[in-house]
């Protein structure tokens, strides 16, 4: 049970990050291909974008590896 | 708006000053194991982050010469988590679990206050 629920936990939470970055990525390559004067300020939204959607997950991962190793 | 680089630099700053105080927390107080797990996990936690710009710049050049982009390392990124409790999991005595984890988010909240900071003072 403890591994169906570590699976679930890393699945769900990846899949969530995978979706916000690909979103992220994806609107700030079209804006970049739109404004490329704004390329500074897009990457730097980019960055902040993805490094505060991958927070969650990892912490899921986390919690998942804690949850298998008890 | 700042630079990627800058709020790099900004983080690195913060986060060097956080782990000196953790390391005199560690050396003159009595919780060394929290010290040392706050410690572990910021120090996973810079890693991250620095990935996270290594691959944020590698992205840039790809688009600039027309190339695919091949990822942004997030599986590295959960696998330097994943590490950072592996060793707090394996040495329980010496690092405390829960600090660990703590420690690992250190830079995301440092990036989410700085960055909220940054748009008040504006």
């Amino acid at each position: 049970m403890g591994l169906l629920a570590a699976a679930i936990a890393v699945g769900l939470g990846a899949l969530g990050a995978g979706i916000g970055n690909g979103l992220i990525v994806s609107k700030t390559v079209e804006g970049i291909a739109r404004q490329p004067e704004a390329r500074g300020v897009l990457q730097t939204t980019m960055f902040i974008g993805v490094a505060l959607v991958e927070a969650l997950p990892i912490i899921a991962t986390v919690i998942a590896f804690i949850v298998m190793n008890k | 708006m700042q630079s990627m680089q800058e709020i790099f630099k900004q983080q690195k700053k913060s986060l060097f000053f956080l782990l000196a105080l953790f390391v005199l927390g560690w050396f003159f107080l009595d919780y060394r194991t929290i010290f040392a797990g706050l410690i572990l996990g910021s120090l996973f936690g810079m890693y991250n982050f620095w990935i996270l710009v290594r691959r944020m710049e590698r992205f840039d050049r790809s688009i600039d010469e027309g190339k695919r982009a091949k990822s942004l390392g997030m599986g590295l990124r959960f696998a330097s988590g994943v590490g950072a409790t592996a060793v707090a999991l394996v040495m329980p005595e010496e690092f405390d679990l829960i600090s660990t984890v703590i420690g690992l988010m250190i830079p995301y909240a440092l990036l989410f206050t700085g960055h909220l900071l940054f748009h008040w003072k504006q």
